[in-house]
């Protein structure tokens, strides 16, 4: 017993010390080799900071486990949220293009495989399915993670928000995700639209607000492209988003002003 | 027990390694209830002859008898006791929970190994540290409880590797006392060593190993006069003359 | 056969005491716990309600930890013997190789399925103080699980026969999971190779263990339902087999093997 003490103390001394240096190791990182290391430093948290260079794909593999999560545990081999996320993205999706565990394979194996069979039995369940309902909360951890993982992860950002804002109908927990996404991104045209579609369709009449954040987006979306090189298709597109929500606005406007009139 | 009075026949035994003989044309024997002393320099076959009589060799040609059968037998290895030179025992059993797992592999019920146990643990010397995990023994306390793990089995032959190695004076005399008691019992003995003194105090017999054969083989009260040293007198003029 | 017996409960005594005295199990509990306990309190975004993410974390560290005790426990079958000399008095007794080798690894998959039962003790506490339910596939999940614990510590001894320690582990480990992750995949990769490497990657695909076939985590987490009972029958089936022959291998190895 005093042994397993000993090494229970030893333990925890050793993760204490280790998470002692990574705090100092981070803290110490950011001020000093901030100019250095811009891409250590761009993203904020702890998370972001120690994947380093691979927090891109840290984060795009927690999308992929959104994604595998929306599809009841399949992965798909396709990101269809992503799509929803897109801010300028509204199509609802099939699975034409997608393979799962059933037909992997199948096309490929002339001859019987026995593990084939196997895998396809017990790695997959007999009905395609998506969560919906109260079940989509279950998403949120992973686009948290992704998020936390690399804060400038724009596509994870708009799913999520689109999840809060069209799956779950939650406007108060959409207009959270975003005003968080905004807070890493300040300036970035999809989030501000997101931020404006939540304000414009939650019915309290706040157009004001949401105008606000499509002009911003406007302007967000236009300075970008000003910065030269080949224009962007998606800023192209959010640019193009934010401006038709803004003529549905003006358009708004002016029939309440004309009716207020008469 | 076999009804044949040889315990041990060994005729003719040789064992190779990669073309190199380690034992070579071997014939011993050991009849019940005799003491032997296997002597030896480092490297002269001791340990392969021993791991041959126990069944964990096979001889490349000549025959190796034990109580009357094939020492690869596990009916013929369950009268035979085995102390190696220096086993690390299971470090997180104690010495009783040791007895009680060679008491398993020997096949013998719980109640019969507690029994042993107890006085064996006695006899070695062990009973106040029977509980106290092997990995806090010392050298000389391991090696009893080698002794100890050889006896449980209550062999007809008894088979020690070095078992003086790392004995202090009082244990090695506690240990003579156990091996003569043993030997009163009709026990079969054989046991290699380096220890002159011990083996001629302790022998009925002894045979010389060099470079693989047997070099001298005879009852010690031939040689036994005035102690000790001649044994080990005979000892150096063996080895002398088998240049 | 009451000899063998034994011999047999002698030896899987011995590994019990073995696992659970070398405080393994404790550190990768509080490990898990470490690991586990903040996750449980996060409320991303400050929305509440999420579990599935929980149970999927924790069945990985229990598939994990269970791997890690598998392997460790069959790695330390043969080597620490000879390395201690004790394989000497123990080849000494009334027990030939065969039976040895049959009885320390009735041992060891015991000791390891103590460990894993342990493990899922933990698991289940851990959603009922969630208050969670469990599907009916659990019970199927759990035997699945055991099964391949049993392939583990199979592969792994017989590994110790053959190589070093620190290599069987690692290759152990690079097989078990790799083949857990990507061993359905390996027709589609052999689709893109040359006629060699894949004939290769199908042979491996064909001989190696099927790791992932054992693993029912997402049919649990997401609540797929229960497999097939024909689905599950093969899969043990497979287990079994697997095992014989990789127990048979080791019995050559163990007998050529000079001591």
């Amino acid at each position: 017993m005093e042994k397993l003490f000993a090494n229970v103390r030893a333990f925890f001394l050793l993760c204490l010390f280790l998470g002692l240096s990574h705090v100092a190791l981070l803290s110490s990182m950011g001020p000093r080799f901030g100019e250095a290391m811009p891409q250590v430093v761009k993203g904020d948290g702890a998370l972001a900071v120690a994947f380093g260079d691979a927090r891109e794909t840290i984060s795009q593999a927690f999308v992929h486990k959104a994604d595998s999560y929306f599809h009841g545990g399949i992965d798909m081999e396709c990101d269809h949220l992503a799509e929803h996320g897109n801010a300028a993205h509204d199509d609802d999706h099939d699975h034409e293009d997608c393979h799962d565990e059933h037909d992997r394979g199948e096309a490929m194996q002339g001859a019987f495989d026995p593990w084939h069979w196997i895998n396809s039995h017990v790695r997959a369940p007999d009905v395609h399915r998506h969560l919906g309902g109260g079940e989509t909360i279950e998403l949120m951890p992973w686009f948290w993670a992704s998020v936390k993982a690399d804060p400038h992860n724009i596509d994870a950002w708009s799913t999520t928000w689109y999840i809060a804002n069209n799956m779950m109908k939650d406007k108060d927990l959409a207009l959270r995700v975003v005003t968080e996404g905004l807070e890493k991104n300040p300036d970035d045209p999809e989030l501000l639209i997101c931020r404006g579609r939540t304000i414009y369709d939650n019915g309290r009449g706040e157009f004001a607000a949401a105008r606000e954040a499509f002009s911003a987006a406007v302007a967000a979306a236009g300075r970008m492209l000003q910065r030269g090189g080949s224009p962007d298709e998606r800023i192209l597109k959010a640019r193009d988003f934010a401006q038709a929500y803004l003529d549905d606005l003006e358009k708004k406007a002016s029939m309440e002003h004309g009716s207020g009139g008469r | 027990m076999s009804e044949c009075s040889d315990i041990v026949q060994l005729e003719g035994v040789t064992r190779a390694f990669a073309g190199t003989k380690a034992v070579d044309g071997l014939s011993l024997k050991l009849k019940a209830g005799e003491v032997m002393g296997f002597l030896g320099t480092n490297g002269a076959g001791k340990t392969t002859t021993i791991k041959m009589m126990l069944g964990l060799l096979a001889p490349t040609s000549g025959t190796v008898k034990v109580l009357g059968g094939d020492p690869s037998d596990p009916h013929v290895r369950a009268h035979i006791g085995y102390m190696p030179e220096v086993a690390t025992y299971y470090p997180y059993l104690n010495a009783r929970e040791l007895l009680a797992f060679y008491g398993g592999i020997c096949g013998l019920d719980a109640k019969t190994v507690r029994l042993r146990a107890d006085s064996l643990l006695e006899s070695v010397g062990l009973a106040d540290a029977a509980k106290r995990p092997l990995k806090t023994y010392s050298k000389g306390m391991l090696q009893r409880a080698g002794i100890a793990q050889a006896l449980l089995g209550d062999p007809d032959l008894l088979v020690l590797d070095e078992p003086f190695t790392g004995l202090d004076p009082l244990a090695r005399i506690h240990f003579r006392e156990l091996l003569r008691g043993l030997k009163e019992r009709g026990k079969t003995i054989f046991f290699s060593s380096h220890e002159l003194g011990e083996t001629e105090l302790l022998c009925d017999r002894v045979a010389i190993m060099k470079k693989g054969h047997c070099v001298y083989q005879g009852p010690v009260k031939d040689i036994a006069g005035d102690g000790a040293t001649n044994l080990e007198r005979l000892f150096l003029k063996t080895l002398e003359e088998a240049k | 056969m009451k000899l063998f017996a034994r011999q047999v409960c002698a030896l899987v005594k011995l590994s019990f005491v073995e696992l659970w005295r070398r405080n393994d199990i404790f550190a990768l509990v509080l490990l898990g716990l470490a690991l586990m306990v903040p996750l449980s309190m996060a409320t991303p975004f400050g929305a509440e309600g999420a579990s599935r993410y929980l149970d999927e974390m924790a069945l990985l560290l229990v598939w994990g930890f269970s791997l890690f005790i598998a392997l460790g426990t069959g790695q330390r079958l043969f080597p620490p013997e000879f390395e201690s000399r004790t394989i000497y008095p123990l080849l000494a007794k009334p027990i030939s190789r065969g039976r040895l080798l049959v009885g320390k690894y009735i041992g060891a998959v015991a000791a390891s399925w103590s460990a894993l039962a342990f493990f899922y003790v933990l698991f289940v506490a851990s959603v009922l103080l969630r208050g969670g339910t469990f599907a009916a596939e659990l019970p199927q999940a759990i035997v699945l699980h055991f099964a391949f614990v049993a392939l583990a510590v199979s592969v792994s001894l017989l590994g110790s026969l053959l190589v070093s320690a620190s290599a069987n582990l690692t290759l152990s480990a690079l097989v078990l999971v790799g083949m857990f992750f990507f061993g359905r995949r390996l027709p589609e990769y052999a689709e893109g190779l040359n006629p060699a490497l894949a004939w290769v990657v199908k042979t491996v695909y064909a001989i190696a263990p099927h790791s992932e076939f054992f693993d029912m985590r997402q049919r649990l987490v997401h609540g797929w339902g229960a497999v097939d009972g024909g689905v599950l029958v093969a899969v043990l089936a497979y287990a079994m087999w697997y095992v014989f022959v990789v127990i048979l291998l080791a019995d050559v190895v163990l007998n050529r093997k000079r001591v």
